[in-house]
């Protein structure tokens, strides 16, 4: 079963559940440290950690399953807990797969708490420790939201989070182990500088999707036309939008995509008429044009054009590029369109048509500005 | 084994030879020298049952009692390993952890034979099946005689039951008990807690008898000689003899023989007091302070419980006038906070903090709460470790208070006290004593 | 009102007790702490407190305390 609400899950949850994470690692660490207020006894917290994390456990839970439910990315079951098996970002996923396992490994060892070894669920415990910056490059790594700001924010927020608590342990801690204190408390700082870096120069930057691993199959887009996600663009910055199914973004030109659409003709006056072409390009490209324009008929079908709008954008963001026709020869028109930070982009469209459907070609042309003629070679 | 080790008085005599009579009587420590003084082992070719309760009930008739320092009845404690289906292990605790106590040495050096029968009649009454003779790590000689002995004894076929020396780490701590029991098992020396005192030990469900050596002593006399024998001399509550180590300003310090209720003051006649006394630490570093007005108390566990005392490891250490009380606990609290095991806050931090109010006192840098703190705090830790360590430095320290007050106030007081000598008497490991630093 | 004591008592093993300090939060009416952090413990539990005190054997960390039923004087 493949459809949005799984995807939108398995994100939502994932992010909860890095969020409660968070917020179970940071209270182990304070209720290690004996951390009390009068507020929040120590007991208190630690009853609280426990919830919290059996809350994270239950959020990791939906998380994978809607993940592996979810036939768009080839995540199996043994994915969940043998790392580095899934085609899907082997790599980052495989992190998520190791914390899972160590959350496992803590879950039921607490829940068994009484019967096991004291020393044997220590070691366990301390294990956890892992399970947290896992999930969190992990999230990083495999997630498609990196690059909204929130996102970031949230992350930052987390780590900021973890980062305070161990800062408040290193420095309240009992002054017998202060080598071990400034030793843990370096390595967390060049933990998270490293961490910063590589997010920086990863995956927020474009082309990640691919670096990290997305099945090709994913990239190149899928046959799927009934507003499923679709395929990454090859190289963009995220392998899918944050708004519903459709991306937001376009892959960078060139372009060569088959387009097919529909034809209005809606009379205005007696002497004006107005065309409308909306059309959806397939094959790598996924996107819609619209095409407008105002003229006078000429009687046999087409008009004079006199004035036209023009707009290209990925399904999500569909008047993404807005500009005017530019050239218009028969079935064959340029388009000069900008996107809202300027950059421009042309376009040449070629239809025919049949009735009220069109089909044709959606070509970009390099170079920018400047109006010319055809012929000039694409 | 020269005759001229400090602590083995040759040239001294002692009314009471029983412990180390082969010793005096021969100047030798080897096998032959102890049958000919003692006769042999009277342990029969099969000991059967009957045979078992017999030297039980001969030890309890004896009334012998622990000479290790609890003073537990001894046919009590055997008894009550006899009970179980598994065959136990008895284990000699000749550790000395007492600095001050040196009679352990004396045993092993001067008389190991005579340890060595009573750990064999004592193995075939409980059933025992192998015996431990744990000497500390850093007593090496002590344990040289040991193995020394053993094989002599297997040469000529005396050892019914496999018996070795073992080597514990040589802390205060590790002669307790239950923290021997725990390193036989394998695992550190550290007491261990009991919810109810009288939880038998166990090394993986066996049961263990840990004895003290001297105990054993006496039980190897009582088997040749019986139980009115043992009471011959002594009090009717206290009956036999005890070894207990002298030290102070003496001509003949050292481990010598004594008859329970001797006065403690006869005692110390005997080894030539050279100078003025203020007090005697009686028992050990887990013990009390004797002032001097008390010294005709007779050395016997009930007489000296009447004062607040007790005959703990034997230790009677004399300290000279001349010395400062402050000063000498100040340093024995500090050697006592280094050798808990470290496993119970109350006591770590406890005496810790309680031998550092003692140091501040003894230097003359106490500020004027010092007292109040040092007596809340020895009211705080007592009774909140997981063995007996941090309850003794609390009993030594609160009789202390009592028997040096007058040194303690000046010292409050930020005063020189009456004790101008920086030279100290009792001893500790001199880990612990550098800890202290300077003072007066 | 007069406080009822129950026959029972809590105990704490030192050797595994680390200081946490959820007793002497859960029962301060019979668990006081040193100045080291390390739990005095009155002697007897209040009726009333009885279900306090088990959850606070159950919450302790280190599992360091235990309930026992006070011994009837013996001699």
């Amino acid at each position: 079963m493949s459809s949005h609400w799984l995807w939108y899950t398995t994100r939502a949850t994932g992010i909860v559940a890095l969020i409660l994470l968070t917020g179970s690692v940071a209270l182990g660490v304070l209720t290690s440290g004996r951390f009390g207020t009068r507020n929040w006894p120590r007991f208190t917290l630690q009853d609280l950690h426990r919830r919290v994390s059996l809350l994270a456990v239950v959020f990791v839970g939906l998380h994978v399953v809607t993940t592996v439910s979810d036939t768009f990315a080839p995540i199996g079951w043994l994915a969940v807990v043998v790392p580095f098996t899934s085609s899907y970002r082997r790599l980052w996923l495989g992190l998520g797969t190791i914390s899972v396992d160590l959350l496992l490994a803590v879950t039921i060892s607490s829940l068994l708490r009484q019967r096991i070894n004291p020393r044997t669920w220590r070691a366990l415990h301390w294990l956890a420790y892992a399970s947290w910056p896992l999930a969190v490059v992990h999230g990083l790594g495999t997630g498609t939201d990196p690059h909204l700001g929130w996102v970031i924010i949230l992350v930052v927020g987390c780590v900021a989070a973890v980062l305070g608590a161990l800062g408040w342990r290193l420095v309240a801690g009992w002054p017998v182990h202060a080598g071990i204190r400034v030793t843990a408390g370096a390595t967390s700082v060049v933990a998270v500088i490293a961490l910063a870096a590589w997010t920086g120069t990863g995956p927020l930057r474009p082309g990640w999707a691919a670096r990290a691993g997305t099945p090709a199959s994913l990239l190149a887009g899928s046959k799927k036309t009934e507003g499923t996600q679709p395929a990454s663009g090859a190289a963009g910055p995220a392998s899918r939008g944050s708004s519903p199914s459709p991306t937001t973004s376009l892959p960078p030109p060139p372009y060569h995509a088959t387009l097919q659409g529909t034809i209005t003709r809606q009379s205005l006056s007696s002497t004006s008429e107005r065309l409308e072409i909306k059309a959806e390009t397939s094959g790598s490209l996924v996107a819609v044009v619209d095409i407008v324009i105002v003229g006078t008929p000429d009687g046999s079908g087409g008009v004079a054009m006199q004035q036209s709008r023009a707009s290209f954008g990925p399904q999500g963001a569909p008047t993404q590029y807005q500009g005017q026709i530019v050239a218009l020869d028969g079935s064959r028109i340029r388009l000069s369109l900008a996107d809202q930070s300027g950059s421009p982009l042309e376009l040449r469209v070629d239809v025919a048509e049949s009735g009220s459907q069109v089909s044709g070609q959606l070509t970009s042309v390099s170079g920018s500005g400047g109006e010319r003629g055809f012929g000039d070679g694409d | 084994m020269t005759a001229t080790e400090p602590w083995v008085p040759s040239s001294h005599r002692p009314p009471a030879s029983r412990v180390l009579a082969a010793w005096h009587q021969t100047g030798r420590s080897d096998l032959d020298a102890h049958l000919a003084t003692h006769g042999p082992l009277p342990l029969p070719r099969r000991s059967d049952g009957a045979w078992a309760d017999r030297l039980v009930e001969d030890v309890r008739a004896a009334g012998l009692t622990g000479r290790g320092g609890a003073g537990f009845p001894t046919a009590r404690k055997l008894q009550s390993v006899r009970t179980g289906h598994r065959h136990p292990l008895l284990a000699v605790n000749a550790m000395e952890g007492e600095p001050a106590s040196k009679k352990d040495r004396a045993l092993l050096s001067g008389v190991p034979h005579l340890v060595l029968d009573g750990a064999e009649l004592v193995a075939a009454a409980i059933g025992a099946r192998q015996i431990v003779v744990c000497v500390a790590d850093d007593r090496d000689d002590s344990a040289v005689c040991v193995r020394t002995a053993l094989s002599e004894r297997a040469g000529v076929g005396l050892s019914r039951v496999p018996a070795q020396a073992e080597r514990p780490p040589g802390r205060y701590v590790t002669g307790e008990e239950s923290a021997l029991v725990a390193w036989l098992a394998g695992g550190p020396a550290h007491p261990q807690f009991r919810a109810s005192k009288g939880t038998p030990l166990t090394m993986k469900r066996r049961p263990v008898l840990v004895q003290s050596a001297e105990t054993l002593a006496h039980v190897a006399l009582i088997a040749r000689h019986g139980p009115e024998w043992f009471r011959s001399v002594g009090t009717p509550d206290a009956p036999g003899t005890c070894l207990v180590t002298v030290s102070g300003p003496l001509v003949n310090p050292g481990v010598c023989e004594v008859e329970f209720g001797t006065p403690v003051a006869a005692i110390f006649e005997r080894a030539g007091i050279t100078t003025p006394v203020s007090a005697v630490l009686v028992g050990g570093y887990g013990g009390t302070w004797l002032r001097t007005g008390l010294l005709d108390t007779p050395f016997a566990p009930g007489a000296l419980a009447t004062v607040g005392s007790a005959v703990g490891a034997g230790v009677l250490a004399a300290i000279p006038t001349s010395s400062c009380g402050v000063a000498e606990m100040a340093r024995v609290a500090s050697y006592m906070a280094n050798e808990g095991a470290g496993q119970c806050g109350p006591c770590v931090f406890g005496l810790h903090a309680i031998a550092q109010d003692l140091v501040l006192l003894a230097r003359g840098e106490a500020d004027s709460h010092a007292m109040n703190r040092l007596r809340i705090r020895l009211d705080t830790v007592e009774g909140r470790g997981a063995c007996g360590h941090p309850d003794g430095l609390v009993r030594l320290v609160r009789s202390s208070l009592s028997v040096f007050a007058r040194d303690f106030a000046d010292h409050a007081r930020q005063r020189p006290c009456t004790g101008w000598s920086l030279r100290p008497i009792l001893p500790v490991t001199p880990s612990a004593a550098t800890a202290v630093g300077r003072w007066h | 009102m007069p406080i009822a004591a129950s026959r029972y008592r809590l105990r704490v093993n030192p050797v595994a007790c680390d200081a946490f300090g959820y007793c002497a939060e859960l029962v301060p009416e019979i668990v006081l702490r040193d100045e080291w952090g390390y739990p005095i413990i009155g002697d007897s539990i209040p009726s009333h407190l009885f279900e306090l005190a088990q959850r606070a054997v159950r919450e302790c960390p280190r599992r360091a305390l235990f309930i026992e039923s006070i011994p009837s004087p013996s001699r």
